[in-house]
Order: C-alpha cells, then sequence, then structure tokens
C-alpha cells in the first residue's frame, strides 16, 4: 500500500510497477495505473501479487507519471 | 758485374740481325699467348674482351729513360742514382702492344748443311724487374718471354713487358707483375682498363680467404672470388668500410662491384657474407643474412625503411641480433625469426624495454587493415588505433583462444567478441573478457568480473528455458541491438525505454522473446521499466543478445540480456556499470558475445 502525491499543477498518471523478488527471480509482480489530479493524493494498494513460499523476498515499487490525457 | 738477365743464358749483346729473329719469335710466342687468354677464368665484368690481348696497350709511354737497374741493389733497384751504363747493342724499341710489333721479316736463309742455332734474345732483362722476372720463373714462368724493353716513366714508375704480362716497378713499392695469360686479377686489369683505371701494382695476386687479391697505386683491389672477379675501391667509403671489417677474412669476397645510383645517392656492393650499402647520410653500413632478407622483402632502401644506420649488432638477449635502419629495427633471434619494428608501434616497443622488456622479439611483422595494426611479440601484443595511439595487449587472455583455434566457437570475424566464461556449470560467477580485432587478430580490450544466471551454464544445445529457472544459455550468439535510458553512443540499434517497454516472457505469445509495449505487464513478461527505473537499475543500459532469436523457439528462454547490477542474474550477463557503458561505446552491429564453461568454449 502506498500513496501517490502529486504536488504539481497539473493532473498526473502514476503507473506503480511493484515486484517481489528473491535474488533474480521474480516471485510476482503488479502494475497499477492511477491519475491524480493538481494537489491531491491518492491511495493505492496491490493485494496478494507473489508468494515467496517461506523464504525472504524484496518488494520494491517503481513509480513513473506522466502528463494525465 | 752481372748487367742483365736475357733468355738465352749469358747472351748480354744482341745484334740486329739477332733482334730481327727475337721479334719474329716474340711475336710467334705472344700469338700463342694470347689463346689461353681468350679462355682465361674471368668474371663476366672483367673478363678480357675478345679483342684484349695478354699486353696490355695504353701502359706508361715508352720513354728513353735509364731502366731501373740492379747495378746498384739487386733486391732495391730504381734508385735511379746510378745511370746504366751505355748498351753497346743496338736497342729495338719496345712496342706498345701487340698490335705495334713490326710484321715478321723473312729469316735470313741459313746455311742448310748446318743446324739453324735457337734465335737469341730479343730483349733483355734487369734489375729489380729482372730478378722479379727470375722470381716467377723467368722465360719458362708464367711470364715467358720479354717483349719489351724496360723503360720508365719520368714519375719514376717502369715497367717492362712479357709474353704473359707485365712486371711494373717503383722505388716505393718494388716490382710486382700483373699476369695477362694466367692468375685471375691480371686479366681484370689488362680488361678494366689497365695502368690507366687501376695504376700500378702494390704487390703481387695473393691468395686471401675466398680466392685472391691483387692492389694497385689507384686506390683499387681486384678480388677473384674463386668465380669471377670484381673491384673494390679501398680509398672509398665502402672499400675502406669492408678494409676495416677485416677484407676477405670478414666479409669475404666480392660478388660485385660497386654499384651506384641507388635511392638518396646510395650505393652498394655486394660480398659473400655480407652486402655494405653506403648513402651520404647513413654512411656505409653492413647488412647481412636473415635480416638482409627481411629488409630486402621489405623493399630495403626504397621503403619506409631506408638504409642501414647501423651494422648488425649482435649480443642481444636470447643470442638475438639488431639492425638499426633509418625508418625502423630489424630483430632476429634463433627462437622468433627475423621481423621489422618500426613506427609508432616501434616506438612502444622502445619504450616497454625492446628485447630486454616483457615482450621479448617479435613473432611478426606489423600487419594493418582498416586503419588499426597489430604486431606480435614472444611476450603479448603491440596495437596501434589512429586516435587512440599504440597499446601494449597481452597473449594472456582467453581472446588468445579466437586467434589460435582453442576457442570451439566462432568469432563470426565480429570487430569484438565478448567472452563470459564461468568456471563450471551451476556457478555464476564469471570473468568476461572484451576481446578487439586488430588487424585480423583478437586482443584484449579488458578483462572483468560478472555474473551469469544464478544456476549457472546449461550445456551447449541445451536451451536455458525459462527464466524463472535462472539458467543462462552456452553459445556464441550476435548482438543488434541495445536498450536503456538513452543512448551513451552505441553503434548498436538503441531503444529508449519507457514505462510500457515489456519483453515478451510468455511462450506461445506473439510477443514470445521480443521487445513490444504495452499499458499492463502480464505473467512472465519483463517490465523493462520496471528494471531500468528501480534502485539497482539492472537495465538502465543493457544490451540484447540474440539467443533464440531472431528464430524463435517457444519456451526455450528468453530475455538474455548484457546488463547493469552485477549480480547473479535469471539467465542475462551483468558486469559494473562502466564496463556496460564501455561495451556499449565500443560496440557496433555484428559483434558477438560467446558464453558457457571454460570445457564448453575452449578446447
Amino acid at each position: 500500500m502506498g500513496t501517490l502525491v502529486n504536488s504539481t499543477k497539473s493532473a498526473k498518471t502514476y503507473t506503480v510497477a511493484v515486484a517481489v523478488t528473491i535474488g533474480a527471480a521474480v516471485q510476482g509482480h503488479a502494475l497499477i495505473t492511477e491519475t491524480v489530479q493538481a494537489g491531491k493524493s491518492a491511495d493505492v494498494l496491490a493485494r496478494d501479487f507473489a508468494r515467496t513460499t517461506g523464504r525472504a523476498g524484496t518488494c520494491e515499487p517503481v513509480v513513473s507519471a506522466e502528463d494525465a490525457q | 758485374m752481372k748487367r742483365g738477365n736475357t733468355v738465352k743464358r749469358g747472351i748480354t749483346v744482341k745484334t740486329g740481325f739477332q733482334a730481327k729473329i727475337s721479334l719474329v719469335a716474340a711475336a710467334l710466342l705472344l700469338g700463342l699467348a694470347a689463346v689461353p687468354l681468350a679462355a682465361a677464368p674471368a668474371s663476366a665484368e672483367e673478363t678480357p674482351g675478345p679483342g684484349a690481348g695478354p699486353s696490355p696497350s695504353s701502359e706508361v709511354t715508352p720513354a728513353d729513360e735509364p731502366s731501373p737497374s740492379d747495378e746498384a741493389s739487386p733486391t732495391a733497384p730504381g734508385s735511379g742514382s746510378e745511370s746504366p751504363e751505355p748498351d753497346p747493342s743496338p736497342t729495338v724499341d719496345p712496342p706498345a702492344s701487340l698490335e705495334d710489333l713490326p710484321p715478321s721479316e723473312p729469316s735470313e736463309p741459313s746455311e742448310p748443311s748446318a743446324p739453324s742455332e735457337p734465335p737469341a734474345p730479343a730483349f733483355t732483362t734487369e734489375g729489380a724487374i729482372g730478378a722479379k722476372w727470375l722470381d716467377l720463373g723467368g722465360a719458362g714462368g708464367v711470364l715467358g718471354e720479354p717483349i719489351s724493353t724496360q723503360y720508365c716513366a719520368e714519375s719514376g714508375l717502369c715497367q717492362q713487358k712479357f709474353a704473359g704480362g707485365l712486371i711494373y716497378w717503383t722505388s716505393a713499392d718494388g716490382a710486382h707483375a700483373v699476369f695477362s695469360a694466367t692468375g685471375h686479377t691480371g686479366p681484370g686489369f689488362f680488361s678494366g682498363g689497365g695502368l690507366a683505371a687501376f695504376g700500378y701494382p702494390l704487390g703481387d695476386e695473393t691468395a686471401a680467404p675466398g680466392g685472391t687479391v691483387q692492389k694497385f697505386s689507384g686506390g683499387k683491389i681486384l678480388a677473384w672470388n674463386g668465380t669471377a672477379v670484381f673491384r673494390i675501391w679501398s680509398r672509398g667509403a665502402i672499400g675502406g668500410f669492408w678494409t676495416a671489417l677485416g677484407s676477405s677474412a670478414g666479409l669475404g669476397m666480392p660478388l660485385s662491384n660497386e654499384s651506384c645510383g641507388l635511392r638518396n645517392g646510395g650505393c652498394f656492393q655486394a660480398f659473400s657474407r655480407g652486402t655494405i650499402y653506403w648513402s651520404p647520410a647513413t654512411g656505409p653500413r653492413f647488412v647481412r643474412g636473415a635480416i638482409q632478407t627481411r629488409w630486402k622483402s621489405v623493399g630495403a632502401q626504397d621503403s619506409v625503411m631506408g638504409y642501414p644506420v647501423t651494422s648488425e649488432i649482435c649480443g642481444q638477449p636470447a643470442s638475438g641480433c639488431v639492425q638499426r635502419f633509418q625508418g625502423g629495427n630489424i630483430y632476429w633471434s634463433p627462437g622468433s625469426g627475423v621481423w621489422v619494428v618500426r613506427g609508432a608501434i616501434g616506438g612502444q616497443y622502445a619504450a616497454a624495454g625492446a628485447t630486454r622488456g616483457l615482450l621479448a622479439y617479435p613473432l611478426s611483422n606489423e600487419k594493418c587493415a582498416s586503419g588499426k595494426c597489430i604486431q606480435n611479440f614472444q611476450g603479448g601484443f603491440i596495437g596501434w588505433e589512429g586516435h587512440a595511439g599504440t597499446r601494449i595487449y597481452s597473449k594472456g587472455t582467453e581472446c588468445q583462444a579466437l586467434n589460435n583455434g582453442k576457442s570451439k566457437y566462432s568469432s563470426y570475424g565480429a570487430n569484438r567478441v565478448l567472452l563470459t566464461v564461468a568456471r563450471d556449470y551451476k556457478v555464476s560467477r564469471s570473468t568476461s573478457i572484451y576481446c578487439k580485432r586488430l588487424a585480423g587478430t583478437y586482443v584484449p580490450d579488458w578483462k572483468t568480473d560478472s555474473y551469469v544466471g544464478a544456476s549457472g551454464f546449461k550445456p551447449p544445445g541445451v536451451p536455458s528455458g525459462p527464466t524463472r529457472y535462472l539458467f543462462s544459455p552456452t553459445g556464441s550468439f550476435s548482438v543488434t541491438e541495445a536498450f536503456g535510458l538513452g543512448n551513451p553512443g552505441t553503434k548498436l540499434a538503441y531503444r529508449t525505454l519507457n514505462p510500457r517497454s515489456r519483453w515478451g516472457g510468455n511462450p506461445w505469445t506473439a510477443t514470445y522473446n521480443k521487445y513490444f509495449e504495452s499499458s499492463s505487464w502480464v505473467g512472465w513478461d519483463e517490465n523493462m521499466w520496471y528494471y531500468a527505473t528501480r534502485a539497482s537499475h539492472d537495465y538502465r543500459q543493457g544490451v540484447v543478445i540474440n539467443y533464440n532469436r531472431p528464430n524463435i523457439v517457444q519456451n526455450a528462454g528468453f530475455a538474455i540480456f548484457l546488463h547493469m547490477n552485477k549480480v547473479p542474474t535469471a539467465g542475462c550477463i551483468s558486469l559494473d556499470d562502466w564496463a556496460v557503458l564501455d561495451y556499449l561505446k565500443k560496440s557496433t552491429p555484428g559483434d558477438r558475445i560467446i558464453m558457457g564453461t571454460y570445457r564448453d568454449l575452449f578446447r
């Protein structure tokens, strides 16, 4: 779960890519696309997208922003 | 007191009749003498021509000078201090040449009942010339009968002609013979211009290593090498150098006369153990043996090598030799052969210690192609690339396997090959060597540690399979395209990634093992943007390894890249950032990546 905050003066479309990896192996991933108006924020959540079956994994999100269409 | 030698012992006074008879006899003798001369061994250059008789025709002009006499001293004639006593017999002017001999007259009729007496001698010999003549066997020796009187020039040079040659005498140098019908140097003397061309002999023709030599006052030496006679100009730079090197005991006998007209006013003369080259800028130097052969093979003085500036310098490490030329050096050693080192590579070689450095001796001449050059040395390579200058390359890397046939996989002539090698199967840690080709030879640009799939390599021919199994494929793969967040300057087709950049990982779909763009992230597809922008920035810059493409086998494996983030991978090769960037900047389409275990890659 996370919060997208648009502190710019124009609407943005955010793409949140998140993956759980154990070493080089991807255990699961998710992609969330959310448009946030200027000065606004939005909570996003990716649920049950990866299993590590008892081993420690790394969950790392990447966020990209583009001007909203 | 003995006044002179005569052909007939004890007779010193001649009558006019006897003189006439003697002239006829002399003419006959000379005619006979001309026969062996025509067949005399002489060189092509010095062989007397058909018209060259055994006697010189332009020697000292006969004069009425007193001839050297042995009255004062039999062994030191020509003092000139004592005048010969008047000869009671009429003298006969000496002929200037055989052709000048007066025609023979009919002999006086002899008494029919009495046997005719042998003809009286025509000319006498005396003094040192006479002594010399006797030393050489007199009338029965190689010189035969005298055919002129002795006569002397104002210079003090005296001479007397014989059927088989001439004897010259000076007070300073004594009496020495030049044979016309025997010996080797004498015929060369006569055919080459005689006294006017050579001066008088300073000694007899004497044996020397490899033949015979005879020195003349004009500074020329005639030398017979067992086959032919050639001249050496002893006062010239080449002849002087030959003498300084030990004459015939040094460089041996001449194989040619001195010849000039070479580039930049140069001259040369060949000897049996080397050739002396001279030019105004370099002076005389000799070249010989393998170094001479190599020098000639590259164009000798007409090439960039120019003339030698030293003679051969031996005593180098490993019993080698070096000779320096205007445009470079030639090195030889028993274990390496003979090769030219020059130019920028030569400068680098010298800076590295030349034969005393780690590079030791050259094993080839430099090879150049496409503006790049390389030269092979025992201890490595020296390469030259215009803008980058020269660089020494090690032979101790796997790149050498691409040169010597020990690589099981072909480079297909690629400009650059990255060799990524793991010690064994199930080993992810690897070594990557970036090899570049200079004029057909692969040399290491750099070598660094790297990682491949976390599960190691699959054997040759076995698909690496889905990336989730973390295997890397074995083989030689081409490289044609790259990707990342901005082109760092590669010549490969470059794709700048965006948030929709994907690489197909779902088998039996149209996008399997291909780049495509999508707003979704489905299944085993790779989100390239994600990997490029996450903290470890794997795909900030990357290169597509053409494994399982362009002819794609479903589920055989996909997304095999070379990329940043040097950690064990899902099948890719990972390198330090600097290495990926350098690879991209230097690679061109058609380069190859050869990857696998040592055992699978090399013989």
